[in-house]
């Protein structure tokens, strides 16, 4: 079993551009951002990850919208056998867009960051709630499954409610928060936005309520302690030796991330790159992950995991965000 | 962020600020109305403002008083402005003869987070 569940993900950030800067954006991505990755590069990729064992695509960015050839990097996906996900601001999803990707696209994530104000603000562009809005009626009527991304900051937890209401609305299906990390543009923008546990444990309230109010499957990033401890497999990438007798990194690491650069790391972009597999651009991932040495990895993960899982550990974690952290700290054996 | 309010504070305002709260006028007029009927069941809710009642009354005899205690309710819903947040059901008990009439009044919808 991995972080996400029986299904193991490998993340694409296909290209950096966008026609947004926000606030909160992990990749520093901008419509001055030209950094893209060769579809050849991705779709090699992509194949010997479904040899390894990941059966999901998910691609993110940039706006993966933006990126030319993705309908290609999809129909790649699905020749493999991999349902596929693609998160996007929502902006550019025209009829034409939308009927290219029907048929590719299992779930379209669209980021919603709360009311519209909100939601531009952290946009930092007035039409972003509206151009969102604009298209909704298209996606719906493209029939692929979609639903709303929120991000979870120290001040935002009271408009979950209405994101809900909206996702409802709008004929979404899924509803999934995520807490904002100190990432990207949020370093600078956003140095106190960061939820702390309070507002990690006023969201674990909020998802409990709007799961049972609403027909939304509401996924929340947060572990609770409880969690950690009684489901240590999830987070100690050990390999679980029945469920995958060939013992593929598929089977116990996932996410695995494809950055823009062709970089491949573990778990989030950004992760440091001391405990990355390599880059796609000197040797297929098989490569890789065949010489990769993940015993700095399991480590990291063990001592992350040794210390909030103990007796004075917080009530909830943003698992990612405190192994990312965690990596940053010198490598200790 | 220019915004200092954590998130955690603004929603338990908007909690604190839920519902419609009942008024005493209603519940007292309420309590007239149906004096000459037997309370079987009420259920009130909402914490600190209780912006929920149920009651379900039973009415004696051959149920011609229904509808006056209807009208009545109805009348109070309206002066007290709870008109959209009420609801009247009456039904009877019994496959025939008929034992009971049961009048069940709800108002309010419950603590809504905006």
């Amino acid at each position: 079993m991995t972080l996400t569940g029986r299904r193991s993900v490998l993340q694409v950030h296909p290209t950096r551009r966008c026609n947004l800067r926000c606030l909160h954006c992990y990749s520093s991505s901008g419509p001055e951002v030209d950094e893209t990755t060769e579809l050849a590069v991705l779709q090699r990729a992509v194949a010997d990850a479904a040899a390894l064992g990941y059966d999901v695509l998910g691609v993110s960015g940039g706006e993966p919208t933006l990126y030319r050839p993705l309908t290609e990097l999809l129909r790649t996906a699905r020749s493999h056998g991999m349902r596929t996900t693609v998160t996007s601001n929502g902006m550019l999803l025209t009829g034409r867009r939308l009927s290219e990707l029907a048929g590719l696209v299992d779930v379209l994530a669209i980021s919603l960051d709360g009311v519209p104000d909100s939601h531009v603000r952290m946009r930092r562009d007035r039409r972003a709630f509206t151009a969102m809005e604009r298209r909704l009626p298209l996606v719906r009527a493209s029939g692929i499954p979609f639903g709303f991304i929120f991000t979870l900051t120290q001040f935002n937890v009271h408009e979950l409610a209405w994101v809900a209401d909206f996702a409802v609305a709008s004929g979404a299906s899924l509803l999934q928060i995520h807490p904002l990390e100190a990432e990207g543009n949020a370093v600078d923008a956003l140095p106190d936005a960061v939820p702390d546990v309070t507002e990690m444990l006023f969201s674990v309230l909020e998802a409990a309520r709007l799961r049972s109010s609403t027909d939304l499957v509401v996924q929340l990033d947060l572990v609770e302690r409880g969690s950690l401890v009684a489901r240590a497999d999830r987070f100690l990438p050990y390999g679980n030796p029945d469920g995958d007798p060939a013992g593929r990194i598929g089977s116990w690491l996932s996410p695995l991330v494809v950055e823009t650069d062709g970089t491949v790391v573990p778990l989030v972009h950004g992760f440091d790159r001391r405990y990355a597999l390599g880059d796609l651009h000197r040797a297929p991932l098989s490569d890789l992950a065949r010489t990769w040495d993940p015993a700095p990895f399991r480590d990291l993960c063990r001592r992350v995991h040794a210390e909030l899982a103990g007796e004075a550990g917080p009530a909830f974690v943003n698992w990612y965000d405190e192994v990312t952290r965690a990596s940053r700290a010198s490598l200790v054996g | 962020m220019t915004n200092a309010k954590r998130g955690s504070e603004a929603l338990l305002e908007a909690w604190r600020n839920a519902g419609r709260p009942i008024s005493d006028e209603f519940v007292a007029g309420l309590a007239d109305i149906t004096s000459e009927l037997v309370l079987e069941r009420i259920h009130i809710r909402g914490i600190p403002r209780p912006d929920v009642l149920q009651a379900s009354f039973r009415l004696n005899g051959d149920g011609s008083q229904v509808g006056a205690v209807v009208q009545q309710v109805a009348d109070l819903a309206r002066r007290t402005e709870l008109t959209d947040d009420t609801s009247l059901f009456y039904f009877t008990r019994g496959l025939p003869p008929v034992f009971d009439q049961v009048l069940e009044v709800a108002v309010g919808t419950g603590t809504r987070a905006r």
